[in-house]
């Protein structure tokens, strides 16, 4: 997995490019807008993560250049610009997620997996361990047994797991589920994943709903790790 | 509605000033015609009763012994008629004051005193007076002198004033009965005028209503009748702008900060974050803790700086103006310079005038004085120079200060920003210590603060040259120049 950092300030690259190869991504740096067009066109990037104010051209320009290409790879833009404005315009122009700076990097690597996860086909049946959710029914179960859910929980739950293995941070859950920006009011998500434990998780010996310190929340069954997160070993 | 209230107030308060107006001009009117009226009505009687004297005349004689005689042909009925028209209202008296003959109707409005008898022989002249009887009719009564014989005899005539009188209370008494309806329909009138002229009032609120914190940039388009109203709008419009102008810079100034801010807390934060996920080594981890040690310094850097230059355009900071020598302290701050100086190879030169006196404030012209001389060090390449010039120009009663480098210089696009708030001239080269982007803001409020201009100009690979002018102490304070006006030409001040 090939990831482009579009980045000026020097010392942000640094760690961004120290991290996201510590998690074991390769990673190229552009400090600029023409650099990072000029690579794009030569190099198949699984990923872009695009700073929105360069020294040679605006993010949203970049963005629009790299648009033209055939191979569409994910662009996560990160931006000193909070404005909501700003990241409607950069979600609008195709971008496919936005990250206000400053931010936490776990935040970063959470969506980076999920960003980089997109394209794989979305089957209509989920499967971890013995837990199924049928998204065009709608239904739940673990081992056989029905298992009634709240919308808002079933919507976390098919997030969980459709992203199963990853971490997702409790910010991502509300973006997701509740289609909105709400900052701050992320304690919602530990509320609806406490009543979501309860039945999905309680009655039975092999826990399924992970949380992960500094991060959010993961589904995942324990003895099939496949990725291990840094944040939570 | 609060607003509609207050012009209906305004309204209410026009109309009523113009019926108070109406009613004081019309009562005081009244009154004048009321004189005129009764003017005219005795000079008419007078008019009369002089007729009647004349013919009076005619007709009485008075013999050696004082006893009366009305001469007339008892046969011609119009003489018979005018003497007994003449002798209705009369009395006739000597000189001594006693009645020698009078009518009936004379004795009802009682004789004159002899003292007035008197008095109306002495002046020899017709006077008029009026005297009311027991029925309360007034009479109108001509006193006059007639010689007869060498004797002079007092002679009064009368005439009834009543119907005259009548007339004049009944014209009073209709007019001022008209008055209060006169002054209603005025009142009316006044009031619908005053919704006209109230119109386009409510209309520029209802406009002005419309402009808000959101959309400052509305303006009221002006009537175009040059009138009051349109002057009105024009100073609205005009004030609307100035805040639409703070209000932008306010809010550009706190994204600007948000921004400075964000940037190097995103640095210290991913530091230490992947600090924790990959080191490996104390040694790592003490380097990424130094590293963010760098950045924090950096962010009190920023506050400070931002807390200085918010306190400095709110007006928070006092100067304190002395008479100061220019020369001086920029030979001090130049000496304190020159190590930084000589560290980057960099020779500080000078030509200082011997004098150079302008009224300032010393800490805020030392500051202005090192954050330009520093930038010339920082910016000039090694075995560069940094000139430093004060000359007087006594024919514009200015100071000026130039600071001169040789060094890389700045490309014209960004000359026009250079004094704005976080505005940093974007190098290429890695490494190089950024500035805050906030130092000529400073610089450019002092100047301002000082009554001065300041000026940039600069060639690439040339160097960059800082003009500062101040007014000079011993100039007529009546040549200081306006700054407001060189904004224009020299396009060099930063808005902030």
């Amino acid at each position: 997995m090939r990831i482009l950092v579009v980045e000026d300030e020097k010392r942000i690259a640094d760690f961004l490019g120290r991290g996201l190869e510590s998690a074991g991504y390769d990673v190229d740096i552009a400090p600029d807008g023409q650099t990072a067009i000029d690579l794009v066109h030569a190099t198949d990037y699984d990923l872009i993560t695009l700073d929105m104010m360069l020294p040679d051209m605006d993010g949203i320009r970049v963005l629009e250049k790299i648009r033209n290409r055939k191979t569409n790879p994910p662009v996560l833009i990160l931006s000193a610009r909070g404005a909501v404005e700003d990241r409607v315009k950069g979600l609008e122009l195709g971008a496919d997620d936005y990250l206000t700076k400053p931010f936490a990097f776990v935040e970063l690597l959470a969506r980076v997996r999920v960003l980089l996860r997109r394209g794989q086909p979305t089957p209509e049946k989920l499967l971890v361990g013995e837990l199924t959710l049928d998204c065009i029914r709608r239904k739940v179960t673990r081992s056989g047994d029905t298992i009634e859910l709240a919308p808002k929980e079933f919507s976390i739950l098919e997030y969980l797991m459709r992203n199963k293995g990853r971490p997702l941070s409790r910010t991502m859950i509300v973006e997701h589920v509740w289609d909105m920006d709400y900052d701050g009011l992320t304690n919602i998500v530990d509320v609806y994943i406490r009543h979501l434990r309860s039945k999905i998780d309680d009655r039975y010996p092999t826990k399924l709903i992970h949380t992960v310190r500094g991060v959010g929340y993961m589904l995942e069954l324990p003895e099939s790790r496949v990725e291990k997160t840094p944040a939570a070993s | 509605m609060q607003r509609s209230f207050i012009f209906k107030g305004l309204r209410f308060r026009l109309a009523l000033s113009y019926a108070l107006f109406i009613a004081v001009l019309l009562t005081g009117f009244g009154f004048v015609l009321r004189g005129v009226l009764r003017g005219v009505i005795e000079t008419t009687v007078q008019g009369l009763l002089d007729e009647e004297w004349a013919a009076c005349k005619g007709f009485l004689r008075i013999n050696r012994m004082g006893q009366m005689q009305w001469i007339y042909d008892p046969t011609d009925k119009e003489e018979t008629a005018i003497v007994e028209r003449l002798r209705l209202i009369y009395m006739i008296a000597d000189e001594k004051g006693e009645v020698l003959e009078s009518s009936e109707m004379y004795r009802e409005i009682g004789f004159q005193s002899p003292a007035v008898i008197t008095k109306v022989l002495a002046d020899g002249k017709p006077s008029y007076t009026y005297h009311p009887n027991l029925r309360g009719q007034v009479f109108m009564v001509r006193q006059g002198t007639l010689s007869e014989r060498g004797r002079r005899y007092f002679v009064a005539l009368g005439r009834n004033f009543t119907p005259s009188e009548h007339v004049i209370d009944e014209f009073s008494v209709d007019y001022f009965t008209a008055l209060p309806f006169i002054i209603l329909v005025a009142g009316a009138i006044g009031w619908l005028l005053a919704r006209r002229a109230m119109q386009p009032v409510t209309e520029v609120a209802a406009q002005v209503a419309k402009v808000s914190g959101s959309n400052l940039s509305l303006r009221v388009p002006l009537r175009g009748s040059r009138d009051e109203l349109d002057h009105m709008i024009a100073t609205f419009n005009g004030m609307v702008e100035r805040l639409e102008k703070s209000f932008l810079q306010v809010r550009q100034f706190s994204t600007d900060v948000s921004h400075e801010l964000r940037t190097p807390i995103t640095v210290v934060r991913g530091q230490l974050e992947v600090a924790l996920m990959t080191a490996r080594s104390e040694e790592d981890l003490r380097e990424a803790i130094e590293a963010a040690l760098v950045d924090i310094d950096r962010l009190s850097q920023i506050v400070r700086a931002l807390l200085n230059l918010a306190k400095a355009e709110g007006g928070q900071l006092a100067l304190q103006m002395k008479e100061l020598d220019l020369v001086t302290l920029v030979s001090e701050v130049m000496s304190e310079l020159e190590i930084p100086a000589l560290d980057r190879q960099v020779t500080l030169h000078s030509v200082l005038a011997s004098t150079a006196l302008i009224s300032a404030d010393r800490i805020q012209i030392e500051r202005l004085l090192y954050n330009l001389i520093d930038n010339g060090i920082k910016y000039t390449r090694e075995a560069g120079f940094v000139e430093v010039l004060v000359t007087a120009d006594e024919a514009a009663g200015q100071i000026v200060l130039e600071i001169r480098d040789n060094g890389e210089g700045i490309a014209p696009e960004h000359l026009p920003h250079l004094f704005d708030r976080f505005y940093r001239v974007p190098v290429r080269e890695n490494g190089r210590e950024k500035g805050l982007g906030l130092g000529l803001s400073f610089v450019s409020w002092i100047v301002k603060a000082h009554s001065g201009e300041i000026q940039v100009s600069s060639e690439v690979g040339r160097g960059t040259t800082f003009r500062v002018t101040f007014p000079s102490k011993t100039a007529d304070t009546g040549n200081l120049i306006e700054y407001g006006n060189q904004r224009e030409t020299t396009g060099r001040y930063s808005n902030s």
